[in-house]
């Protein structure tokens, strides 16, 4: 009987015991992995792995590395299985993409933040630099670099709106340096080129205080606001649009620059008919005695090729009226304002013809 | 007596023995692994990476499910297969958008290309119809400086191209289309003022 009864419930101890002994095997990791990969997923949603990748590939090789030693213990008998390691690097892996997804979010946030900033700036100076420089002559180079800046710039306001941040911050970034390099060389040619503006502002008022005290009529043509001005007595008579050579920034060098010159100088001939491509014409006195100086100074310095020759036949002519200055060096205006200072000046009415009758502060807006 | 305990507790042996040894999918893993890879092949990541991201989700959590069922006594593996059954499935529509969406990328800047070129022959045409005076050479002068950046980057973006860069092109094509249409209306404005009297 006592056999018996131990043959019976030793069955039931051992079912008992190994159930028991089950129970209480470590638990697999999924939850935990369940876990980590839903935070990458989530981080995935947020675009970690570009705006914040480094943390994303982390909390990813964390994740490869539980999956990895899961399936290892997994080949193991499953008493001998331990999966603590494992959720330690699910853990870690889940808390990486968190961070990640956290900081890319705020990532994309400033980019946002930065490039608007940025390209609302960067506006903001091109359209400085159009209302300042557009009309201004400048070196191919500098005018195709300018252009190449705002195709950059273009480029990246597009990846912008796209939310390709960092293809936009790429190309803004560089863009925008490149518009502020050739905005400052602009802006620095320009200023040395004003520094002369005291001397032109006293051979106006020269001209005006001669033309009072002599009661006669005087010319002055400021070049950077384009127009030319007659005077009579001292008084301003008249104001009209004029068109200069299309190398108008600067005084005129050589024959051949397309500048027009600045300095004193007056009218030698009135010409009409036949004897002038453009209506009618004033012929000035260039070269002068200074600009023949200048010169041949700067041929002595190797500034102009020894060849070149210092150029002549520069008038206010007609023919303008095109909005554009084209001319080889000569000032035009338009016929009928050619018929009106023909009439109005004589041979020897004094030219001064000036860089700018107004400050590089009143003419620039910065 | 004797007999049957040791029979009871063999089949329970048995039982436990057999139901932890349930078949890994392993024919399914590798299938779905190899549809993954040929989306990824297809560059799937580049054209079209929200549906990998997916993709490559769904085929995790079938992987992690395998797992979880090989840790345990009475593994099922029915959920991690349907998984599996479904990245295969999905994984080869995944590929063919990622062809389509670059197919059609390709088709967008080739147009664009061609008409960023029409547009320049038209610009240059434009300029050689200008006054031939000097007055009008002036005026063109800065366009051409223009019309020649614009022309350096249609070469640019074809040799990007040509190179299989389709993704960064695009932008950069369509900035210099914007840029020759606005050459166009300045060039129109500047004949328009030359021609002026």
């Amino acid at each position: 009987m006592r056999k018996r009864l131990f043959f019976i419930i030793l069955p039931i101890i051992t079912i008992t015991i190994v159930t028991i002994w089950i129970y209480n095997l470590p638990q697999p990791p999924a939850a935990q992995v369940n876990q980590a990969r839903n935070a990458i997923a989530e981080a995935d949603k947020s675009l970690s792995g570009k705006y914040s990748a480094s943390l994303y590939k982390e909390a990813v090789t964390l994740y490869d590395s539980a999956m990895h030693y899961w399936k290892i213990e997994n080949e193991k008998i499953f008493f001998n299985r331990k999966y603590s390691h494992i959720e330690s690097l699910a853990l870690r892996s889940e808390k990486k993409a968190i961070l990640a997804k956290e900081r890319s979010i705020n990532n994309v946030a400033s980019f946002q933040n930065r490039l608007g900033k940025t390209i609302k700036e960067t506006d903001s100076l091109l359209k400085q630099y159009d209302q300042n420089f557009n009309k201004v002559p400048w070196p191919t180079a500098l005018k195709k670099k300018e252009v190449r800046a705002r195709l950059l710039f273009s480029e990246g306001k597009l990846a912008f709106d796209k939310k390709d941040y960092l293809k936009s911050a790429k190309c803004i970034d560089k863009a925008t340096e490149q518009i502020h390099e050739v905005f400052i060389v602009a802006k620095n040619e320009m200023k040395n080129y004003f520094d002369n503006h005291p001397e032109w502002q006293q051979q106006v008022d020269n001209a005006i205080a001669r033309s009072r005290k002599q009661n006669a009529p005087a010319i002055v043509v400021d070049k950077f606001a384009g127009k030319c001005y007659l005077y009579h007595s001292g008084k301003l008579i008249s104001t009209w649009d004029a068109e200069l050579g299309k190398n108008w920034i600067g005084d005129k060098k050589m024959k051949g620059d397309k500048a027009t010159p600045e300095g004193n100088y007056y009218v030698t001939a009135k010409k009409s008919g036949r004897n002038t491509t453009y209506y009618k014409a004033l012929l000035i006195n260039y070269p002068n005695e200074e600009d023949k100086a200048s010169f041949a100074a700067a041929k002595k310095k190797g500034q102009i090729p020894s060849s070149a020759g210092i150029g002549n036949n520069i008038e206010i002519h007609g023919g303008g009226g095109k909005g554009v200055h084209w001319t080889d060096g000569c000032v035009a205006l338009s016929n009928p304002d050619m018929d009106k200072i023909y009439h109005q000046v004589t041979v020897g009415t004094p030219v001064t013809i000036v860089g700018s009758l107004r400050p590089f502060e009143e003419v620039f807006n910065f | 007596m004797k007999k049957f305990a040791f029979l009871g507790m063999l089949t329970m042996g048995m039982v436990v023995l057999f139901a932890s040894c349930a078949k890994v999918p392993q024919a399914a893993i590798d299938g779905a692994q190899a549809a993954v890879d040929s989306a990824k092949i297809a560059e799937a990541a580049v054209y079209v990476p929200e549906q990998l991201t997916a993709l490559e989700d769904s085929m995790k959590s079938a992987l992690a499910e395998v797992e979880t069922q090989k840790s345990k006594f009475f593994a099922n593996y029915d959920k991690a297969a349907s998984t599996l059954t479904w990245v295969s499935a999905n994984a080869g529509q995944v590929a063919q958008n990622a062809v389509t969406r670059k197919a059609q990328l390709k088709e967008e800047i080739v147009a664009v290309i061609a008409e960023v070129t029409a547009s320049l022959a038209e610009n240059k045409e434009l300029v050689a119809k200008a006054p031939k005076g000097k007055e009008g050479k002036a005026a063109l002068e800065a366009i051409n400086s223009e019309l020649s950046v614009v022309e350096a980057t249609i070469a640019e973006c074809q040799t990007a191209y040509d190179n299989g860069q389709y993704v960064g092109t695009i932008d950069k094509i369509k900035a210099a289309k914007d840029k020759a249409a606005s050459i166009k209306e300045e060039l129109t404005a500047a004949i328009d003022k030359t021609k002026k009297k």
